[in-house]
C-alpha cells in the first residue's frame, strides 16, 4: 500500500495529525520491540465499481476507516519526519542506544534491528463494500469506545447534512479568519451551530443532542430548504470573512460565533463597520472586568487610554486611532451590560444564553450606531470604511 | 461525453503497415502498443467466454469460466507438465488451446498481429473458388493509457498490470460478481507456453460487463490515441500475405511446434490451408 494511494480524509474521519510526535515515535517503539498493535481499516476501492463519487470523492485506491494516527505515525516515520524518543529502551538490548535516531539512521546503523520495523506483520482489514452507509457505521462502530467529540462522530452520519457542515467548514471564513483550535472538529461543530440556526431562523439549543437530533432528521426530510439555508450562511460568512482579519484575536473562542453571525446577519449593510464594533465591544468588555475585579478589592480604577489591553496592542489596524477610541471605550463601559453579555456566553449551546448575549451586543451596536457613527455623538465619530 | 468512433487507418503494403507504426509509437503512452488481428472488420474485442451461444448472463458466464477451470484441471493431467501455481495461469495456458476465457489476446509484435489477420481471414466460395469475403483488422491498443483510463476511479498512474499488482485481485477467477470491476485491463501473463513465447502473448483481462473494448472505449470517451484500427481491403489480403512470409514470418514463427511447421509446408507448397 503506497501513501499517495490513501485518502487520508474522507469525510467521516476525524481531523488528521491529532498525536503528537512523542506519541507517534512510541508506536514506533512498540513495533521495533515486537509488540502487537491494533488493526488498522481500509476502505478497499480496488474492488467494485467505485464510480459512486459519493463514497470514493479522492477516487484513491483505499480510504482509512480506522487507524489514521497509526498510520500516519507509520508513514512519518518511513519518511525519516520523526526520530525515536530519547528514553526509547531496545528491550533485546538494552545496552544499545537507539534514542534519537530517524529510519534512514537505523537502517544504516542498525540493519538488523530496523528488520524489525520492516518486518512487522501489519494486520490491515480490507472492508469492501460500496454503500457508504456502511463503511459510516463500521467507523462509529469502531468508535464507539473512544472518546470521539460528538462532531466527530455527527460527521460520519448520514445523509445530506454532514456534507453541507462539511462544505461550510471550508469557507474562507474557517480557514483563514477564525483563531480558535480546530483539532477535534470544533470548526466543523460550529458550522453546524450556524446551519442549525439558519435553517431554524433563530436561536435555538445547540447542544450535543440538538445537533445529533437535527442531522437524523435531517436524513428523513433531505428536504431541499437544508441548501438554502447552506447557501444563505455561506453568503453571510462571506460577509464576515471580508470584515475580520486573518487569524483574528476577536474569533480566539468558537462560543462567540453563532453571536456574531446573527450580528452580521441582522446587520448586512453594516458589515464593514461590524468588526470595529465588536473590537470595541471586546474591549469595553475586558476593562469591564478589570473594573469589576478592582471594585471586588475595594478600588475603582478606570485607567484609559488602557495600554494595557491585549487586543488593542496586536490590533494594527487600530493602533492610529487609540485616542478616538479609548473615548468610545469608556462610554461603551457605562452602558451595555456586559454581564448579561456574559452570562449568556457561559453556556453557548442555550437558546435563552444565546438570546440574552445576542441582546447585549445588539443593544451595545445601537448604542455605537448612535453615538460614533451616524454622529449624535460629542466624540469624534470613528471613520466609516 | 462525446461519443467519437475510433480512427481507422487503411493499409495496403507492408510499407503502409510500418510506416503508420512507427508514426503512432511516439504517441503511445510509454513508446508501447499491442496488436490483435481479426480476421474480420465484423468482429467486435471481445473474449471467447462472452461468445457463449446461449448463456449471455454476466454473472453466469463467469460461473462458467469457473467451471471450465474445474474441468481442466481435472482432466489435463495427462497431457499437461506443468504445474499451476495460480488460477490465472491455467487461464493464460488455456488460452492458447482455445478454451474459452475472459482473456483477450494480443500481441507486443505487430507483424505476429498481421499474420493473424491475414490468415485467418473470413473466405467464402464463389462458383467453386475460394475467394475473401470480408475486410480484415489490426487493432491497435495503448494498453497504459487503457488501463489509466479504466481504473480512473483509482487514481491509477502506473502501466500495464502484472500478477502482484493489487489491481488485479479484483479481476481473478472466480472473484464474486459484486466484488468484479466492470471494464477490461490490460496484463502481462506468464510465458507457459511456447506458444505464447514465439506470439509475445499479452492480455486483456475482461470484468463484469460484456461490453467489447471499442464499445468501452467509445462510450468512455477515452483518449482516441487508446485504441485504434487498420484495414486491410479484400483485395490487398493475399500480396500483404505473401510479403509477410517473405520477410519470414511464417506458420512455425509463429507456432513453434509440429503442426505450425505442418501449415508452413502445406502454405509453401500451394495446398489450401
Amino acid at each position: 500500500m503506497e501513501k499517495d494511494q490513501i485518502d487520508f480524509e474522507p469525510l467521516y474521519q476525524r481531523k488528521g495529525q491529532l498525536w503528537s510526535d512523542r506519541d507517534k515515535a512510541f508506536l514506533i517503539d512498540s513495533v521495533i520491540n515486537k509488540f502487537d498493535i491494533p488493526k488498522i481499516y481500509v476502505a478497499d476501492f480496488t474492488f467494485g465499481n467505485s464510480n459512486g463519487l459519493d463514497l470514493n470523492p479522492s477516487r484513491k485506491s483505499y480510504a482509512i476507516i480506522d487507524g489514521k494516527q497509526r498510520l500516519e505515525a507509520l508513514f512519518d516515520f518511513i519518511d525519516n519526519k520523526i526520530a525515536l524518543n530519547n528514553d526509547f529502551v531496545y528491550m533485546d538490548d538494552p545496552t544499545v542506544e537507539l534514542g534519537g535516531l530517524t529510519y534512514k539512521d537505523l537502517k544504516v546503523k542498525f540493519p538488523r534491528i530496523a528488520n524489525n520495523f520492516d518486518n512487522f506483520p501489519l494486520n490491515v482489514m480490507s472492508v469492501i463494500t460500496d454503500q457508504e452507509g456502511m463503511i459510516n457505521e463500521l467507523f462509529v462502530r469502531l468508535n464507539k469506545s473512544k472518546p470521539l467529540t460528538g462532531s466527530e462522530l455527527r460527521n460520519a452520519m448520514e445523509g445530506l447534512v454532514p456534507k453541507l457542515i462539511q462544505d461550510i467548514s471550508n469557507h474562507y471564513f474557517f480557514k483563514k479568519n477564525i483563531k480558535f483550535n480546530i483539532a477535534r472538529a470544533q470548526d466543523l461543530n460550529t458550522a453546524a451551530k450556524l446551519l442549525l440556526i439558519e435553517f431554524r431562523g433563530k436561536f435555538v439549543n445547540i447542544k450535543k443532542i440538538d445537533l445529533d437530533r437535527f442531522v437524523s432528521e435531517a436524513k428523513e426530510a433531505e428536504s431541499s430548504n437544508f441548501d438554502s439555508a447552506e447557501k444563505r450562511v455561506n453568503s453571510i460568512l462571506a460577509l464576515m470573512h471580508e470584515a475580520f482579519e486573518e487569524k483574528d484575536l476577536l474569533l480566539k473562542t468558537s462560543g462567540v460565533i453563532p453571536v456574531y453571525y446573527w450580528l452580521f446577519k441582522n446587520h448586512q449593510n453594516d458589515y464593514k463597520i461590524l468588526r470595529e464594533f465588536i473590537f470595541l465591544f471586546e474591549s469595553a468588555r475586558l476593562e469591564f472586568i478589570k473594573i469589576q475585579k478592582s471594585q471586588s478589592k475595594g478600588l475603582f480604577l478606570i485607567d484609559l487610554p488602557s495600554e494595557n489591553l491585549e487586543i488593542i496592542k496586536n490590533d494594527t489596524r487600530l493602533i492610529d486611532k487609540k485616542d478616538s477610541i479609548s473615548r468610545q471605550l469608556l462610554y461603551m463601559v457605562r452602558v451595555v451590560n456586559y454581564e448579561q453579555y456574559q452570562n449568556g456566553l457561559r453556556n453557548p449551546n442555550d437558546q435563552s444564553g444565546l438570546v440574552s448575549a445576542y441582546t447585549a451586543i445588539e443593544k451595545g451596536f445601537a448604542f455605537y450606531i448612535d453615538q460614533f457613527v451616524r454622529g449624535s455623538s460629542t466624540s469624534k465619530p470613528a471613520k466609516k470604511k | 461525453m462525446a461519443k467519437k468512433a475510433l480512427a481507422k487507418h487503411k493499409i495496403e503494403t507492408l510499407k503502409d503497415f510500418t510506416e503508420k507504426i512507427e508514426e503512432l509509437l511516439p504517441l503511445s503512452e510509454d513508446r508501447i502498443l499491442w496488436y490483435r488481428g481479426s480476421g474480420s472488420t465484423d468482429y467486435t474485442l471481445a473474449p471467447s467466454l462472452h461468445r457463449h451461444p446461449s448463456i449471455t448472463n454476466n454473472e453466469e458466464l463467469l460461473e462458467l469460466e469457473g467451471k471450465i477451470i474445474d474441468r481442466f484441471n481435472q482432466r489435463s493431467v495427462p497431457y499437461v507438465s506443468t504445474n499451476f501455481i495460480k488460477e490465472w495461469e491455467i487461464l493464460f495456458y488455456i488460452q492458447h488451446f482455445g478454451i474459452p476465457s475472459r482473456l483477450l489476446d494480443w500481441t507486443e509484435n505487430p507483424f505476429v498481429a498481421l499474420y493473424f489477420a491475414l490468415t485467418s481471414a473470413v473466405t467464402k466460395r464463389v462458383k467453386g473458388e475460394t475467394v475473401y469475403a470480408t475486410d480484415v483488422n489490426v487493432w491497435v491498443l495503448d494498453p497504459v493509457l487503457w488501463n489509466r483510463a479504466v481504473l480512473s476511479d483509482n487514481t491509477y498512474t502506473g502501466g500495464i498490470l502484472s500478477l502482484e499488482s493489487k489491481h488485479l485481485t479484483a479481476y481473478e477467477p472466480r472473484t464474486s460478481f459484486e466484488l468484479m470491476k466492470n471494464d477490461p485491463v490490460c496484463m502481462f501473463g506468464t510465458y507457459n507456453s511456447a506458444r505464447i513465447v514465439a506470439q509475445r502473448g499479452v492480455f486483456s483481462v475482461f470484468g463484469k460487463n460484456r461490453k467489447p473494448m471499442e464499445t468501452v472505449a467509445i462510450e468512455g470517451g477515452f483518449n482516441p490515441n487508446t485504441l485504434q484500427c487498420f484495414y486491410i481491403e479484400i483485395k490487398d489480403i493475399e500480396p500483404l500475405l505473401t510479403s509477410l512470409i517473405s520477410i519470414g514470418i511464417t506458420d512455425s514463427v509463429i507456432f513453434p511446434d509440429l503442426s505450425g511447421l505442418a501449415t508452413e509446408l502445406k502454405r509453401f507448397f500451394k495446398f489450401r490451408v
